[in-house]
């Protein structure tokens, strides 16, 4: 019984994105019940996961249509940001994603951060398939709601496991700000190195992040928002922001009223903690 | 049937007569050997002159006794995680015919899977398996081998190093790298108060349990009735522990780490700097600082499509890095600055190495379609200095080799270095078996190879059926021939360890325990299924 219910939703599901795939100008928002997967992924196990081989590799044109630069442009000057390093043989981009949202879940951080960023690139990464569909189609159709402004142009969100295949995408101080929202808290302790923060992790961080650059956490789990205050301090590569230069961010407040979770936790009447810390600048050599 | 060979290795340290001295292990046991006479110096565990296959006398407690009393009990109540059954019920079907000669597997002991050794040659640091410990060994007088401490780790190791500031560099498969001090006095200096506070940042352990969810963090009825359920238990669960012993975590993958190496090299400035490298089963090298850095990461050499497997750093240029894995390629790095010098097919000299090894012995080998996958066991660099061959005045570069040896495949390849690179193509030498280790000795031209005795070659299933195949062979390299060549110079050892007393005789072993212990490669290979 439950098997043939359980087939009907799935029907639904892939009449309703079947039929939201072919009007490709839509303007209508995805509706998340037909986007559903359980909460949990295993983060050790090797899914079929597509990442780049290198950051080079990565073709970001799909991703960011607006921001992909014209051939001649292309060919006359070589943007800046490109030239640091990088020898890309996929299309070239006019930016470099500065901004990740690791786990961004349905994707209202991304969606609240667009514009007030407005030319910074923001990607939202998901491990989640469905999850990762319904923000796609969110941005698709937030883009088509906005055509003449361009908003919504400077966000895209892409499947991946993060804590594997990170510095597959990203060059080594590439992003100015990372997200952590309302990360899974994996309570038991043998489950603890699935965590999305642990000091050996937050290498793995530092190295994507430029100095000054900024990490965002923010949980509803009392026991987690410990863990990752102490890992992140145990780490010789960030500092803790101070309450004054947390409440003075903007985006402090925008990850605690607009992300899915924190909607949740505020109708629930559940407390938000968070931590931001700072990237420093790496030691010289002993 | 005799236990193949699985890890060799020359001692840096030489013996009191100024020979050689080669470190082998066979299933369980590790075994040292003078290698100019070939006399068996000592082995570990020591084998009782009573014992009869019942063997109560093997226990590797009692050969620790004295080394390390305070460690002993560490190691019996271990990490219970992941342990690997050891009786052999589950493999019923697979040794059937093997059963009879198997002595009950009362107290199996834990197969060697390292053998490693401080650069000072002073110290034998050897991994045994099962119980995921590392045994340090002091080597006294250059003959005898002395148990110091056994150390249970919380996982598997896959790499041990041992640095020259007395630190075990230790990789495990859940992909950590842990700092642990090589000697016991270090290891007893760790104060209660410090290993609670090790703990604390490790794994969280409250005596008493308290759910880290609270009403407010769970939002359905399940979840709430689970926890209240929970709640009901608390107390009753007791949280794993890590271990009690200094092991700080240095450097960590969400991967498998495969192999590590360590390096140190002279930077503009003069200073000398140093290096980790990790290899990972996700493609992954990563280049981290040595401790007291190791939390910045420098590199990542970036171009493996499968697992890497295998690191090798040119002893004449550690700035270049030849890894090796899943790839059907070996490839070559300008690893500090993560750029790809060379790509090396090693498709071709695999498919050669196995048509004419079955030309050749016209042995049932598996079909070479079954091959399809390359899995590069191992890497090794050799360098011959030309000064013998002495015929004309002038003096002629070293002669400078990589070594490679790939899992299944009973052809050991010998590519030369020019330059700065791999140049092909690369030599074969023919072995009567699958290659599982070689040690190369010290500026002697020389090579030990053992191969798999107990599998056919090219096959990582068949048996044999002849069990006479010599385990270790010794080469020598002819300055004339440009080539490996048979040597006669090694005939005590080889005798000796190839003889019908040699190691692995003892051992009655378990198939499909020696395939696990020596073909844990291929077995790294992604098989793309969801989860």
């Amino acid at each position: 019984m439950e098997e043939a219910q359980h087939q009907t939703k799935r029907q639904k599901r892939e009449i309703y994105r079947s039929s939201h795939k072919t009007e490709d100008g839509s303007a209508e928002l995805p509706r998340k019940k037909f986007y559903r997967q359980r909460a949990h992924a295993n983060p050790f196990s090797d899914h079929l996961l597509v990442y780049p081989e290198s950051p080079a590799s990565m073709d970001w044109s799909e991703y960011y249509p607006a921001f992909v630069q014209s051939q001649q442009a292309s060919a006359a000057a070589p943007s800046e940001e490109l030239s640091s390093g990088v020898t890309s043989t996929t299309n070239s981009m006019t930016k470099r994603v500065e901004v990740a949202d690791i786990g961004c879940g349905f994707g209202g951080l991304l969606v609240a951060l667009a514009p007030r960023m407005p030319d910074t690139l923001l990607v939202g990464m998901e491990i989640r398939t469905q999850v990762t569909q319904f923000v796609q189609d969110r941005i698709k159709a937030l883009r088509n709601q906005n055509p003449e402004n361009g908003e919504y142009q400077n966000i895209a969100c892409l499947r991946a496991n993060t804590m594997k295949f990170l510095p597959n995408f990203f060059d080594k101080s590439q992003l100015s700000k990372i997200f952590l929202c309302f990360p899974d808290p994996h309570f038991k302790a043998r489950k603890h190195k699935a965590r999305i923060v642990s000091t050996t992790l937050n290498s793995e961080y530092a190295y994507v992040m430029r100095p000054g650059g900024i990490v965002y956490t923010i949980t509803d789990v009392e026991d987690l928002h410990n863990w990752m205050v102490r890992h992140f301090e145990a780490h010789p590569s960030f500092e803790r922001l101070s309450k004054e230069e947390e409440t003075a961010d903007e985006c402090v407040q925008v990850m605690q009223d607009e992300t899915e979770e924190g909607k949740k936790v505020t109708r629930n009447n559940g407390n938000k903690y968070t931590a931001c810390f700072r990237r420093l600048e790496d030691p010289p050599w002993p | 049937m005799r236990h193949p060979l699985q890890c060799i290795q020359l001692c840096h340290q030489r013996s009191d007569t100024g020979g050689s001295l080669l470190l082998a292990a066979a299933g369980p046991r590790i075994y040292l050997y003078n290698v100019d006479d070939g006399a068996l110096l000592c082995s570990w565990p020591e084998i009782s002159p009573s014992t009869d296959g019942k063997n109560a006398e093997f226990s590797p407690e009692a050969a620790l006794e004295q080394g390390a009393k305070r460690e002993a009990p560490e190691s019996e109540e271990g990490p219970p995680g992941k342990r690997r059954k050891v009786s052999s019920s589950a493999d019923a079907k697979v040794e059937d015919a093997d059963r009879k000669a198997k002595s009950p597997p009362a107290t199996e002991l834990p197969a060697v899977s390292i053998v490693s050794q401080s650069p000072d040659g002073k110290y034998v640091v050897v991994v045994t398996s099962e119980d995921k410990a590392i045994r340090v060994f002091e080597l006294l007088d250059g003959s005898t081998l002395n148990a110091l401490s056994t150390r249970c780790m919380p996982k598997r190791p896959s790499s041990v190093i041992v640095t020259s500031d007395s630190t075990i560099l230790c990789a495990d498969k859940f992909g950590d790298v842990y700092s642990l001090p090589l000697l016991e006095s270090e290891i007893k200096a760790v104060s209660n108060s410090e290993a609670e506070k090790e703990g604390d940042i490790s794994e969280s352990r409250e005596e008493v349990y308290v759910p880290a969810a609270t009403h407010l963090t769970v939002h359905t009825a399940r979840n709430r009735m689970a926890l209240e359920n929970q709640m009901r238990m608390a107390n009753k669960q007791v949280e794993k522990t890590g271990p009690s012993f200094a092991h700080d975590p240095i450097i960590g993958h969400v991967s498998m780490l495969t192999d590590m190496t360590f390096v140190t090299l002279e930077a503009e400035d003069g200073k000398r700097r140093n290096y980790i490298l990790t290899a990972d089963r996700d493609e992954h090298i990563r280049i981290s600082r040595a401790p007291p850095q190791a939390h910045i990461i420098e590199k990542f050499c970036f171009g493996h499509r499968e697992f890497v497997s295998k690191l090798c750093l040119p002893r004449w240029q550690p700035t270049r890095l030849v890894s090796g894995g899943g790839d059907d390629c070996l490839f070559v790095w300008d690893w500090l600055n993560g750029k790809l010098k060379q790509r090396i097919d090693l498709r071709p000299e695999v498919a050669t190495a196995l048509q004419s090894d079955g030309e050749s012995k016209n042995t049932k080998g598996e079909p070479l379609q079954q091959k399809s996958n390359i899995a590069v066991s191992g890497i090794w660099d050799v360098s011959i200095s030309n000064a013998t061959s002495g015929k004309s005045e002038e003096i002629e570069s070293p002669v400078r080799l990589i070594l490679v040896a790939c899992e299944g495949v009973p052809v050991l390849f010998s590519f030369s270095w020019i330059g700065e690179g791999i140049a092909e193509p690369p030599q074969f030498l023919n072995v009567e078996g699958n290659i599982l280790d070689v040690a190369v000795l010290p500026n002697d031209s020389s090579i030990f190879i053992t191969i798999d005795s107990s599998h056919k070659a090219s096959s990582l299933t068949e048996l044999r059926e002849d069990e006479t195949v010599p385990g270790l062979k010794a080469f020598g390299w002819s300055a004339q021939n440009n080539a490996w060549t048979k040597t006669s110079k090694f005939n005590n050892i080889l005798e000796t360890i190839n003889g019908s007393n040699g190691p692995g005789t003892e051992v009655s072993p378990n198939p499909k325990k020696i395939r696990e212990l020596i073909y844990g490669i291929e077995n790294l290979r992604k098989r793309g299924y969801e989860e």
